[in-house]
């Protein structure tokens, strides 16, 4: 069974297969994940200020990215590791507060350069990164595969140029962070298969473009769910026209039942490199179980992922 | 030194709620619990590292320095903002962070007050700046500050009471090593 070993601010820990290192809520400081794929050894630090040589109080090597990361090789070696085959991945370094002429506006910044720089003197290959932005970052490492993920909370709105897929037995987790994400002036557009009654108490309607999957519907507001092309099509003129729309679509395992399995998920792909282009974003909603396991892993790869409020993501 | 900065914030809660009453109109700032505690308590004291917190953060310019922190769960913001009359929902934008950040520096305003005539020092504060995430990132922005100054902070449990409303929020004052020595002289010589 595997342990969870938290990692605090200002500290690091090395753990080996099965067990996970977690560190919690990472704003302008930055977490460093390096691993060892064959011996299965991680290690993980939270490291506050970028260079231990420009500080008087020196008693905490674990609170300085060059130190830190030095201690954490040195570490991951002793318990087997080889030090040739570690590889680096970062997370962290936000701008949290919008203060110009303070440190922290820019300490960030100081910290991902420092962290860069240990590396490369160090000969450790960054093979991921997810820097910057004004998110607090939870950073988990997974010493079994050596995955990295990265879980940020959902504070109403949502990153632009960015898909996301909700799993859930029905779409209500993500019709209300749909409907969250319009009350920030957002103009929305909206495939599905439930009821148009059933979002009227949901949404406001004034901002949203709703159509319905049906075969049999010729309301101008339905879609025939064959029609992927004008499907695709409408997503294109919507991103081009809102410079800050959201997408939903919703009422997958019908459209697979129309257009079969595979034209489907070619199809959530392409609309999910229309998205990439723009400035929208999508949501789209998927039934549990829909979705065979290694699709759903592709899909996962190609969206962040979200889980009741928060979105989770690979690095 | 622990019992000049306890009595230090002993009446300073004793006086900040005089303060307050005059900007608050017709809520009461009640001041429930006041104590000195390591930075890295404060996850906790926020109901963990990953809740959702809104954070204002304000600089306290003059001849005593430091900063102060007005921390709101998301349940506490939107109480407030349904307090001040500006919305009634379940989403933060933009806007109403602007409003949260508007009030805070009027409670905060409260406090600088009550430090300005205990120290008898003239002191303002910077415009508010705010972030609205994890306890946990609020935290480490304090710890990349401070932590060479110092590790412990003051917290103070604060209550708005009005008719139906009750918000809760934390105040955190951090001050520098220079203001401690000020703090450290003026209640020395209170004692």
């Amino acid at each position: 069974m595997s342990k969870l070993v938290k990692v605090g601010i200002a500290d690091m820990r090395v753990a080996k297969s099965p067990d996970v290192l977690i560190s919690y809520g990472l704003g302008s400081c930055i977490g460093i994940s390096l691993y060892d794929a064959r011996s299965k050894i991680g290690g993980l630090a939270h490291i506050l200020l970028p260079k231990i040589e420009n500080t008087k109080n020196k008693e905490n090597p674990r609170k300085f990215a060059d130190s830190s990361i030095k201690l954490m090789i040195k570490e991951m070696v002793a318990r087997g590791a080889e030090r040739a085959r570690l590889v680096a991945k970062i997370a962290g370094g936000a701008h949290m507060f919008s203060l110009s002429n303070h440190i922290a506006s820019y300490v960030g910044d100081r910290n991902i350069e420092a962290v860069k720089t240990t590396l490369r003197d160090e000969g450790i290959p960054l093979i991921a990164e997810d820097t910057g932005g004004n998110m607090g970052r939870t950073m988990r490492l997974e010493t079994e595969t050596g995955n990295v993920i990265i879980k940020t909370l959902i504070k109403g709105d949502l990153e632009r140029s960015v898909s996301y897929l909700v799993t859930e037995p029905k779409p209500s987790n993500s019709l209300r962070i749909f409907s969250d994400v319009l009350s920030n002036d957002v103009k929305g557009l909206c495939f599905t298969r439930m009821p148009m009654e059933h979002f009227s108490s949901r949404l406001d309607l004034s901002k949203v473009r709703l159509y319905w999957l049906s075969r049999h519907s010729k309301s101008e507001n339905s879609i025939h769910p064959k029609d992927l092309p004008k499907m695709l099509l409408m997503v294109k003129q919507f991103s081009k026209e809102n410079e800050n729309g959201i997408i939903f679509l919703e009422g997958i395992d019908y459209l697979i039942f129309q257009n079969g399995y595979k034209s489907i998920i070619k199809f959530i792909q392409a609309l999910n490199d229309q998205v990439m282009f723009s400035n929208s974003r999508m949501i789209v909603s998927l039934s549990e179980g829909i979705v065979e396991k290694q699709e759903l892993a592709m899909l996962e790869r190609e969206m962040k992922v979200i889980v009741n409020d928060a979105v989770v993501y690979r690095i | 030194m622990m019992k000049e900065l306890e009595r230090f914030l002993l009446v300073l809660t004793e006086n900040v709620d005089r303060n307050a009453r005059q900007v608050l109109g017709e809520g009461n700032l009640k001041t429930h619990k006041a104590s000195i505690i390591p930075l890295d308590r404060i996850p906790e004291l926020l109901g963990g590292a990953e809740k959702l917190v809104v954070n204002v953060y304000m600089r306290i310019l003059g001849e005593f320095t430091g900063s102060i922190l007005l921390i709101f769960s998301k349940e506490s913001a939107l109480s407030l903002l349904e307090f001040i009359d500006k919305g009634k929902g379940r989403v933060i934008t933009v806007k109403e962070i602007s409003e949260i950040e508007s009030i805070s520096r009027t409670l905060a305003g409260a406090y600088l007050d009550t430090i300005a005539s205990l120290m008898k020092k003239r002191i303002f504060l910077s415009p508010p700046a705010s972030s609205f995430d994890m306890a946990n990132s609020v935290v480490d922005y304090v710890m990349i500050n401070f932590a060479q100054e110092t590790d412990k902070v003051f917290c103070i449990e604060n209550e708005i009471e009005c008719n139906e409303f009750k918000i809760n929020f934390f105040t955190f004052l951090v001050h520098d090593s220079r203001s401690l020595d000020m703090i450290k002289e003026a209640m020395g010589q209170a004692i």
